[in-house]
């Protein structure tokens, strides 16, 4: 027998370890003296382990037959998320406008390329995504809202939403409609919309405290849009619609996060979901900005504390999704991004017409599928060095493809951005309350 | 880079053959000469017309392409077909017959028939798998041991999925895999109600010869009674393919078999010719009978083309998706008497090789390693296939030919590819015979 390759340890505070298996996600806890069993790699004895022990890190994977090569498992796992899921992902982005002049945006701008969706590109999305999910037998469907402002074209969002509302519960698909909006354009009769249309996930951005936030989310005539969408993000929590705030942070802000968070909670806001977001730097508009931006490993040190500080204020926030298997979008055969030109591409962050993988037809249909679409589709992580000698594959799947290849020229290298920043720590908390059980 | 030049009997022509998209040309030796030097082309000496249809057809691609990695994306999507589910049953482990080549031990390594609990177990897979991946199409290949051994097994099967699928709006594509002794009119008569969509029979040289090596178990030949089944199963109308297993012992007599089965009015029937393989333990005997991968390129592909020319229907389209054969999809299963599960018959009974087996509740039971170990198995990461313009046809060859060779799933095999250009310019000239009668 031998010790399984994805096996972590994390030291705890009290002399115990966190063994955490990234394959399997099964935990233990196990003091010094397990631990120093498993360091035998593979020459694992089961007269060594307590019976029962062994057996509980047979059966979670932990402790494996020598024949056993789990990187094997990990590309037919891989593989069968990237297509043989039949979940649906789709992007649309209605229009490329926005009302906001954020410096870090990586969206084009609309000075650039406003362009709206126009009813007829719009009614072929509707046919593409309808032909899409059907002809591959599709059982979910999540549909997100992107732009832009995609609020800025609200009657194709509704007309989008309407007509997909209604085929799925037609043909008995479960339907997940989200947004990302920057909220100012949130009113009454949005939220209204949003009930009915029983939105899944409303994404509202803030940058920072009032005064931060108000130097960096503008109108095109300077003015900060903080209280604006402040009162959004009020509306919709207490209308009890499903809303994350996300919170960018950068080098500008990070220091100032707790008078953000008692602003918010004097605000009436405790218990709103929370999501901290870094700023990545990326090559597109928004390359000046890159100074802003935190680095990886700075990133690895605050998001805990920042997670740790906004629990501690009430505030809820998802940690345990860091640690299941977390894929690529860009990389899953049915996930795709339409932009207002009924052009297709595989993530937000690759709108360009070098990425291009297709554009739909006035029927719904794809001509073909260009080059891009089999780079990133054959995007391998157990070909990438890095990652094929990392503990954190199962669970990362090479990061971000996109960010892979703004710094590598190339999809096919890793990118560790997303799952390694903080990692340990991260399993701390969320174990911490099964140590202090014990 | 994957473009093939196979030379015609002409010699300044060529037919250009692109393995990943299909596309084939006749051309000459210049254009050639332009596209052979693959990177950064002249393209000058080529009609701007000619450059827009080698663009369309993949035969000219742009410089950042890396064509692998489409077929890398091919190979994955062709794993993961979306309607399509296929078993291999074997109804038992047993067999009338004594073939000295046999790879699963002439059914005397294990016999076990299926048992009617086994049967019924089977069949509750079968409706679970498709229902759970939302199968649209059902194959199910019924296989031994010989499986009309175990008659009642089988009819129950195909009786119960007939049923099934048709309330349920599932095409259902049974088969059958036997030596041919047992058919019999009654049962032909079944098959053709269950909508049997193939029988396979094999035939092993003319009378003299095949008398020598498809033998019973006390040693008389079965020529004769298979052919009389082979007169029945072509009267039903169920399609029969007729497998010549070739080695160093019959291929010579093989001519005189086409010619004895047209004098049975028996011409025109499907016919794959394939080399005998060592693939098993079981038949590393007859090991030093098998053709040499040299000998099957040269032997096969002719007597393809004899057969061919002779009339008979010989398979000899490419495969058009990058993976050798079932095995490495995802939704195919080799099922034996005992419930337990494999991914290839070659496979059967060594539980070296299982990939689970189907529990009490109809569904698989744990997923073995072995499952995970073949399907992961990857040819772009092996240097050969990496290099290989065969590749996006072929997929790294046979699995277990691999294995028995190199002790890995993780590594090419070549030898069921051999004689391909050969094979590749018939289908050619079948498919497209204008081009070839007036010389081009």
């Amino acid at each position: 027998m031998k010790s399984s390759f994805y096996n972590l340890f994390v030291k705890a505070d009290n002399n115990e370890y966190i063994l955490y298996n990234t394959l399997s996600g099964a935990a233990f806890i196990v003091d010094e003296q397990v631990k120093t069993l498993f360091e035998k790699k593979d020459k694992l004895r089961a007269d060594d382990f307590d019976k029962n022990d062994f057996k509980s890190f047979k059966n979670e994977g932990v402790i494996i037959d020598d024949s056993v090569d789990e990187k094997k498992i990990v590309k037919v796992k891989n593989g069968q998320n990237k297509f043989q899921s039949r979940y649906f992902k789709f992007v649309v982005i209605p229009t490329y406008q926005c009302n906001l002049v954020c410096p870090y945006c990586y969206v084009e701008r609309d000075e650039i390329t406003g362009k709206k969706m126009s009813n007829e590109t719009l009614n072929a999305t509707i046919k593409f995504i309808k032909k899409t999910v059907k002809n591959n037998d599709g059982k979910e469907l999540s549909l997100t809202l992107f732009g832009g402002e995609p609020l800025m074209n609200q009657n194709s969002c509704y007309k989008l939403l309407e007509a997909l509302i209604l085929w799925c519960k037609k043909e008995k698909i479960l339907f997940h409609p989200r947004i990302y909006t920057n909220g100012t354009l949130i009113t009454k009769d949005v939220i209204e919309k949003f009930k009915k249309y029983s939105m899944s996930f409303i994404q509202i951005t803030l940058a920072g405290t009032k005064n931060i936030h108000d130097s960096k989310r503008t109108h095109k005539d300077k003015t900060g849009s903080y209280e604006e969408t402040i009162k959004a993000v009020k509306l919709t929590f207490e209308n009890n619609l499903p809303l994350v705030v996300a919170i960018n942070v950068d080098n500008d802000n990070f220091s100032h996060m707790d008078e953000l968070l008692d602003d918010l909670v004097k605000r009436g806001l405790k218990g709103v979901r929370i999501m901290f977001t870094p700023i990545y730097s990326m090559p597109h508009s928004c390359a000046g900005y890159s100074p802003h931006c935190l680095t990886i490993n700075e990133w690895g040190e605050i998001l805990p504390e920042l997670q740790k500080m906004a629990i501690n204020k009430g505030f809820n926030v998802p940690i345990k999704p860091y640690i299941e298997p977390f894929f690529c979008w860009a990389s899953v055969k049915n996930s795709y991004v339409v932009d207002p030109y009924g052009d297709l591409y595989k993530c937000t962050s690759l709108l360009e017409k070098k990425y291009k993988i297709g554009s739909i037809d006035k029927n719904g249909d794809i001509k073909f599928l260009e080059f891009p679409y089999y780079d990133i589709m054959s995007r391998d992580p157990l070909s990438i060095k890095a990652c094929n000698d990392c503990k954190l594959l199962p669970i990362c799947g090479g990061g971000c493809a996109a960010l892979a290849c703004f710094e590598h020229k190339t999809f096919h290298r890793e990118n560790c951005t997303r799952v390694r920043p903080g990692f340990e720590k991260k399993i701390k908390i969320i174990f911490e309350k099964e140590l202090l059980k014990k | 880079m994957y473009n093939l030049f196979i030379p015609t009997k002409k010699p300044s022509q060529f037919i250009l053959y692109n393995t990943l998209t299909s596309a084939a040309f006749v051309v000459d030796t210049d254009v050639k000469n332009v596209l052979e030097k693959s990177i950064r082309n002249d393209l000058s000496q080529l009609k701007s017309n000619e450059i827009d249809f080698f663009k369309k057809s993949g035969v000219l691609v742009d410089d950042h392409i890396d064509e692998r990695n489409i077929v890398r994306v091919k190979r994955e999507d062709a794993r993961f077909h979306k309607d399509y589910i296929k078993f291999v049953v074997l109804t038992t482990y047993a067999c009338n017959l004594a073939c000295p080549y046999c790879f699963e031990g002439k059914g005397e390594v294990h016999h076990k028939a299926m048992s009617e609990g086994n049967v019924k177990l089977f069949i509750k897979f079968v409706k679970n798998m498709a229902l759970e991946y939302n199968r649209k199409t059902i194959d199910v290949t019924l296989f031994g041991g010989e499986p009309l051994l175990n008659k009642n097994a089988c009819l129950k099967i195909l009786d119960e999925l007939f049923h099934w699928c048709k309330k349920n709006g599932i095409k259902f594509k049974p088969g059958i895999i036997t030596n041919g002794t047992l058919l019999t009119q009654d049962i032909v008569n079944r098959f053709v109600k269950y909508g049997v969509y193939f029988i396979q029979i094999t035939l092993d040289g003319p009378k003299n010869i095949h008398d020598k090596r498809r033998i019973y178990k006390d040693g008389k030949g079965t020529y004769e009674d298979i052919i009389k089944s082979l007169k029945i199963v072509k009267k039903s109308g169920i399609p029969i393919q007729l497998l010549v297993n070739v080695d160093k012992n019959n291929w010579k007599s093989i001519e005189k078999l086409f010619d004895d089965l047209i004098d049975e009015d028996l011409g025109g029937i499907v016919l794959p010719i394939e080399p005998v393989y060592n693939v098993t333990d079981a038949c590393a005997g007859y090991s030093s009978l098998c053709f040499r991968s040299e000998e099957i390129k040269d032997v096969i592909p002719k007597l393809q083309r004899l057969a061919y020319e002779k009339g008979f229907v010989v398979p000899l389209a490419p495969n058009s998706f990058p993976l050798w054969c079932g095995t490495e999809f995802r939704f195919s299963f080799v099922v034996d008497s005992f419930c337990d599960i494999y991914k290839c018959v070659s496979f059967l009974g060594d539980k070296k090789h299982r990939i689970g087996s189907i529990g009490k509740d109809g569904m698989i039971t744990d997923v073995e390693y072995p499952f995970y170990d073949l399907m992961s198995r990857d040819p772009l990461s092996f240097e050969l296939c990496r290099d290989c313009k065969l590749l996006p046809i072929c997929g790294g060859g046979c699995s277990a030919l691999a294995f028995i060779n190199k002790g890995t799933y993780h590594a090419e095999n070549c030898l069921r590819i051999q004689g391909l250009h050969e094979r590749l310019l018939l289908y050619l000239e079948d498919q497209f015979p204008e081009q070839f009668n007036d010389g081009r």
